[in-house]
């Protein structure tokens, strides 16, 4: 457990380093995957939090219009220190909050992060979070090919 | 002059009897709406008198329930999707009733389940972000067990990594009404609309007691 995350932490850093350098190591998936096949998203956003918050949410849709299901491994922002995927899921009135490793979108379909469900849970900010703006984003998927987005902050129904 | 005075004794009755009739229209005439979405308690339990805080370091107890309905939710602040969510929701359900005069406006208070990360100083950072008259109680460690369990709502400690934790907690809203008692339950999940509504319906059945 505290390996594979320890992989997958460096897995991201290395990819989130190769995303912001050249495009070097093109995987063979990348390589053949066309552009109208690649998983999507759309809708980002991340909750407006009191400037005291340490931590906050971040929701979005993810469109899989390729023959095959994709896999969500990971997730990842130069804002903070530490990006988890989870699920807030509500029995009997009590909420729990219980970590993803792996989400699976099936080929054609849309996977939904929103209030209540599935969030990116966003830990440890590397400066205050801000009340504004965009915050960019890069998923990784099991495949090797990664997401890079963006999410503007801000407050559902404002 | 006969004539004169039974006119307006006619006009006087007509006028009294259409107040009265509207009277009576407005009291009896519609049956009240009962609540769509809370369920209400037939027996409300008085909230227990347990040392708390607010935000602000005052001592908060049952006097400050009392003589208002209030809305309670069980959160915490290192809450990253359920709790804003439902604080947001909150907020506008009490947009929604800033008509009414402020005395009969519910008061909104969070109360924490994590009084160990949770002081007031960390409440006041947070609470009023989602509206400028909610309510963060603080109550100690060692009492929020007993607050918890008079209204029905159950709390427990999850562990996260590093050392980290997370609190999974009934999401469910509670009412409080001007006596102090835990007189109802909203459960999820929960709307501005839905909640405002229920408000108005569970006042107005109040006031026709």
């Amino acid at each position: 457990m505290k390996l594979t995350c320890l992989f997958r932490a460096g897995l991201l850093a290395l990819l989130l380093c190769a995303g912001h350098g050249a495009q070097a190591e093109t995987t063979q998936a990348e390589a053949k995957a066309s552009d109208a096949e690649s998983p999507a998203v759309t809708d980002a956003w991340v909750r407006r939090v009191p400037p005291a918050a340490r931590m906050t949410a971040g929701y979005l849709r993810i469109h899989n219009p390729g023959p095959e299901p994709v896999a969500i491994i990971g997730a990842g922002s130069p804002f903070f220190g530490s990006v988890e995927m989870h699920g807030t899921i509500t029995v009997d009135g009590m909420s729990r909050m219980r970590e993803h490793e792996r989400l699976e979108v099936p080929a054609g379909e849309t996977l939904s992060f929103e209030p209540g469900g599935l969030h990116l849970m966003l830990m440890q900010a590397r400066e205050a979070i801000p009340a504004s703006g965009e915050i960019p984003f890069t998923l990784l998927l099991e495949d090797g090919r990664s997401i890079d987005f963006s999410a503007s902050v801000g407050q559902p129904g404002s | 002059m006969q004539k004169t005075t039974f006119i307006v004794i006619a006009v006087v009755l007509a006028v009294a009897a259409a107040i009265s009739g509207a009277w009576f229209a407005a009291r009896l005439g519609a049956p009240p709406a009962p609540p769509e979405h809370a369920r209400l308690l037939s027996t409300p339990r008085p909230v227990p008198a347990v040392p708390a805080l607010d935000h602000r370091g005052a001592d908060f107890g049952r006097a400050d329930y009392e003589g208002r309905w209030t809305i309670v939710f069980f959160g915490f602040t290192h809450c990253p999707d359920i709790c804003p969510t439902t604080l947001n929701v909150l907020a506008g359900a009490r947009r929604l009733l800033d008509d009414l005069p402020e005395a009969a406006r519910p008061a909104v208070t969070m109360i924490s389940v994590d009084p160990g990360r949770d002081t007031p100083e960390r409440l006041a950072e947070y609470v009023p972000f989602f509206h400028p008259e909610f309510r963060g109680v603080h109550v100690p460690a060692q009492h929020l067990p007993e607050l918890a369990r008079s209204f029905g709502a159950a709390y427990a400690y999850a562990p996260l990594e590093d050392e980290n934790y997370t609190v999974d907690h009934t999401a469910s809203v509670f009412l409080v009404d001007p006596e102090a008692r835990v007189a109802g339950v909203f459960p999820t999940p929960h709307t501005a609309e839905g909640i405002a509504t229920d408000m108005r319906r569970i006042m107005d059945l109040e006031n026709r007691r």
